[in-house]
């Protein structure tokens, strides 16, 4: 019996990944279509509140939709074919515009593909275009619309997990390796991981086994397989780790409450939740700021206006053309960055700084591993604060201490997991994270996956 | 007041290993090719690429470490020199810094009165950037060479002359030759050093401040660098003055070195370790394997040239820097025993006739069997010296062997007694002045008579043996 996915009149930008692929599977319909009712769908998005840099130009993703259409009729379609994906715009897209969210390469256009998308595209996926990258504690990544039903973002010190959080998805940071950087625009080449933010941990799965794994372009992965998820709903004798909150490792009250609620929930599903000393956790954002600065410092050299992108109209000599150049074409967020940077390497404070923040990234390494002796996952807050410029200025937490929660898995490469508790807190939504340890990913997936069906779906 | 100061020299060479394919993508290294053809988004330092070490740079690093003595690294990383310049396309080279691959090595080299090890500080791995092209309508830039593997390898602050220097810069660039790791070709840019010149009063345990001498491409130029440099830094000296530390070149039109950038402006290359590159891992037995696939070195050889065929160092010195021409050497004495005969034939005639015919061939266009037939000819007295100078350079054009070359121009050597009796009678006849000479005590008179011998046998008259002739029938007059 034929059984009918496709209700006349839904919305298919709402759709997860995995339905839209029973719906064209089925031939309920096709990716033309698809297309169109996204493009309607995004035209319609209020431009202050738009995600994308760059959308493919229709002609194109028309012709790509056509020859999905075609490929599923002659049963030559990969897994992903048809299905509209969104990328982050410090990811490389071949022919696709990659600015990294920058003026400097406001023009550039890549003549490859990042490893990631190129799995993606190999399976069919469409790049409907190219979303502007969140910075930390801000989470512009989708705000309120829906946008395509899975995205690849970056994560170096928790932008992507935090976009989850501010839009109610699921987003994973891999273990470091376990996804190919190239391709990924470097600015914390130690730090940084693609990883995907889904509407479902189903999608998640099916993603992470596609995009991950060696590749000889990026000698950092790892060749560890991905564990595809086992879908149990016991939770028996897992152990569950929350970090006591104290001055140091800050969290507004109100999240707090909020963090104690899910423990609950987790303790009520079966697992063992008891409080931990992760006292480490202070340090994450002094090692963060250290580190990744001193990697981008370094890596946005090579954004000097001489091969590519932008380059200042008037020059009298070379250092004029680097300076104004990259004057004119940086943001200061990443100058302050570059600056920092430079600073911790140079000779006269190397010691002082980039090796002492080394030495203290070993130790949270051990910090974390420890724990992983006892605990198999640890529950903590994605953002220390409650969402609102208002309540922001009245929060404890500092500036610096935004990523607190989250660049602990990027200092240590752990990977890190966001799950949406499913429901809004001032309007927005809300959610909380799970660290584990290494290439334990598919703890992670099935503890989301268990969280999914058996608190969001009776959300819904 | 040069007696009183001693100089102490210490080189940075810089190779580029001539493996296929670059150190950290898969673009070709081959030189000479149209600007820009052979890169990739890699070596252009694109956003979002990343670097794959090629392993057979790490193989021939190793190989030119153990081939001068050094400690082979187990484990090692690479690191990043950040520094803004048109020709690097990521703003900072990778390189090693403070991990060298090789270590702690030493060579041997030929000093007028034996030999001087010369301390290996290092020998690390990186790559070369691309080359700036200054031409009337602007700058431009040819990345074919940004990414082409280079050792650099660091000295000891060892060697105390220029000469020294020179046979040192001599000795790697054979070395390196004889392992096939680099086609050391200066004028190429394969080979290039950087220079540390200090001076100090003899006997001071302590160095003085040092200046450094940048991109030396050539042996000669280096040479005279180091002479200037030293003796301006003793004048500046003895003027009571102080040496500024700073990094000068050598400018060959005034034959002088001038400031390139004060130690003020010196810049900061802020290394830190490449987080895009995991750590290489050496492990023993590649090492081994490695050792045993070195061939033989020129210091090995040239003790075994000795030994074997007994000639002296400066003789076996010539041979392996000659590599090919060593070779045609021990081939030669496979059918002939006589080595010094030997030498004595490659290194006169043979070079001689070697840069006068074609300076880019470095080997004679005949066989070493048929160079020993040769030889043979004159070991045996059938051809002359002197006529052998002649069968030689026709040998150079003939395929001929040389015996047939002797039979055709009629070179043969008259060795036959009654056949020289009656050339040296007529001779004697044909003279009677300088037969009076001789007689009246003019002994010269002699070389005047064996003269217009060989000029009646157009030189073929074996000499030794007319010469006994000639004396015998002279003695018989006085008598």
């Amino acid at each position: 019996m034929c059984q009918m996915y496709y209700k006349i009149g839904e919305k298919m930008y709402k759709k997860t990944m995995m339905e839209l692929k029973k719906l064209l599977d089925h031939r309920e319909i096709s990716s033309v279509e698809l297309i169109k009712e996204y493009l309607n769908h995004i035209q319609q998005i209020d431009s202050k509140i738009n995600p994308y840099i760059t959308l493919q130009e229709e002609k194109i993703l028309f012709q790509l939709a056509q020859k999905s259409d075609q490929k599923r009729r002659e049963g030559k379609h990969g897994i992903l074919e048809g299905i509209p994906i969104s990328i982050g715009d410090d990811i490389c897209t071949k022919g696709i515009k990659t600015t990294g969210d920058s003026r400097i390469l406001q023009s550039f256009i890549p003549p490859y593909n990042a490893t990631a998308v190129e799995r993606c595209i190999q399976e069919g996926a469409i790049v409907v275009g190219k979303l502007n990258i969140p910075e930390i504690g801000t989470g512009s990544f989708c705000s309120e619309i829906e946008e395509t039903s899975f995205v690849l973002g970056s994560d170096r010190e928790g932008e992507l997990r935090q976009s989850a959080y501010f839009c109610g998805r699921f987003a994973l940071k891999p273990t470091y390796g376990r996804v190919s950087r190239y391709g990924l625009m470097s600015i914390a080449s130690s730090f940084e991981q693609i990883g995907p933010m889904t509407k479902a941990i189903d999608d998640m799965d099916l993603i992470m086994k596609m995009i991950g794994g060696v590749d000889d372009k990026d000698p950092t992965t790892f060749s560890e397989p991905w564990i595809t998820l086992q879908k149990e709903t016991s939770l028996q004798n897992i152990k569950m780790g929350i970090p006591i909150f104290s001055k140091d490792i800050p969290c507004d009250f109100f999240i707090q409450e909020q963090i104690q609620k899910i423990a609950k929930q987790w303790n009520a599903l079966g697992a063992i939740v008891n409080e931990i000393d992760f006292s480490a956790l202070a340090y994450a954002p002094l090692v963060n700021q250290i580190l990744t600065s001193a990697e981008a410092s370094s890596n946005t050299a090579r954004l000097d206006g001489i091969r590519y992108g932008y380059r200042t109209p008037k020059y009298k000599s070379i250092e004029e053309l680097y300076q104004k150049t990259r004057q004119e074409g940086l943001e200061l967020g990443l100058k302050e960055k570059i600056l920092f940077g430079a600073y911790v390497l140079s000779s006269s404070h190397y010691e002082d700084y980039y090796i002492k923040a080394q030495k203290l990234r070993t130790l949270l390494v051990d910090a974390c591993k420890q724990i992983f002796q006892d605990y198999d996952v640890i529950l903590m807050p994605v953002v220390p604060f409650e969402i609102g410029n208002k309540k922001e200025g009245k929060s404890i937490v500092t500036k610096y201490q935004k990523n607190i929660y989250t660049s602990m898995a990027n200092i240590t490469g752990l990977p890190a997991i966001t799950i949406p508790t499913g429901y809004r807190l001032e309007g927005h939504p809300f959610g909380f994270q799970l660290m584990s340890s290494s290439y334990q990913e598919q703890l992670l997936l099935k503890m989301a996956s268990v969280y999914e069906s058996k608190i969001l779906s009776k959300r819904k | 007041m040069i007696n009183q100061y001693e100089m102490v020299i210490g080189l940075e060479i810089h190779a580029e290993l001539k493996t296929q394919s670059k150190i950290y993508c898969s673009c070709s290294t081959q030189f000479g090719s149209d600007p820009n053809t052979q890169c990739c988004p890699i070596c252009l330092g694109l956003p979002g690429t990343l670097p794959i070490l090629n392993e057979k740079v790490v193989e021939y690093a190793i190989r030119a470490g153990l081939a001068m003595n050094c400690s082979i690294a187990t484990k090692t990383k690479q690191d990043r020199k950040n520094y803004f310049y048109p020709d690097l396309p990521k703003g900072y080279q990778i390189s090693q810094y403070d991990q060298p691959l090789c270590y702690e090595g030493y060579v041997e080299i030929p000093l007028k009165k034996g030999t001087k090890k010369i301390g290996i500080q290092q020998i690390h791995i990186e790559e070369d950037a691309g080359k700036l092209i200054h031409t009337k309508e602007g700058t431009f830039i040819d990345y074919n060479r940004s990414g082409v593997p280079l050792i650099e390898i660091v000295s000891k602050p060892d060697l105390s002359s220029p000469q020294e220097a020179k046979q040192y810069l001599e000795r790697i660039r054979m070395i390196l030759l004889y392992i096939g790791v680099s086609d050391c070709k200066m004028n190429e840019g394969s080979l290039r050093c950087d220079i540390n010149v200090s001076v100090r009063k003899k006997g001071d345990i302590h160095y003085g401040e040092r200046t450094e001498i940048k991109n030396m491409n050539s042996f000669s130029y280096a040479v005279k660098a180091i002479e200037y440099e030293a003796k301006r830094q003793m004048q500046v000296l003895e003027e009571g003055k102080t040496i500024i530390k700073e990094t000068r070149r050598w400018d060959e039109k005034s034959q002088c070195t001038v400031p390139m950038r004060k130690k003020e402006e010196a810049e900061d290359y802020r290394y830190f370790p490449d987080p895009d590159l995991p750590y290489i891992y050496i492990s023993e037995e590649q090492i081994e394997r490695i050792k045993e696939s070195l061939p033989e070195l020129p210091n090995e050889k040239k003790q075994r040239l000795m030994s074997t065929y007994d000639i002296n160092g400066d003789d076996a010195e010539l041979l392996i820097a000659n590599p090919k021409i060593g070779q045609f050497f021990e081939e030669t004495m496979m059918y002939f025993s006589n080595s010094l005969m030997a030498v004595n034939w490659i290194m006169g005639e043979g070079f001689r006739l070697l840069a006068e015919k074609d300076k880019e061939t470095e080997i004679f266009p005949f066989t070493a069997m048929q160079f020993a037939e040769f030889l043979q000819l004159i070991e045996d007295e059938t051809i002359s010296n002197s006529i052998g100078k002649k069968v030689f350079e026709k040998m150079w054009n003939a395929e001929e062997s040389p015996s047939h070359i002797v039979e055709r121009y009629g070179w043969k050597q008259i060795s036959n007694p009654q056949e020289l009796e009656s050339i040296i009678h007529e001779v004697l006849s044909q003279n009677q002045k300088s037969v009076e000479d001789y007689l009246s005590g003019k002994k010269v008179a002699s070389k005047a008579l064996m003269g217009q011998v060989m000029k009646k046998t157009k030189g073929k008259a074996n000499p030794r043996k007319a010469n006994e002739i000639l004396k015998k029938r002279l003695k018989e007059k006085i008598s």
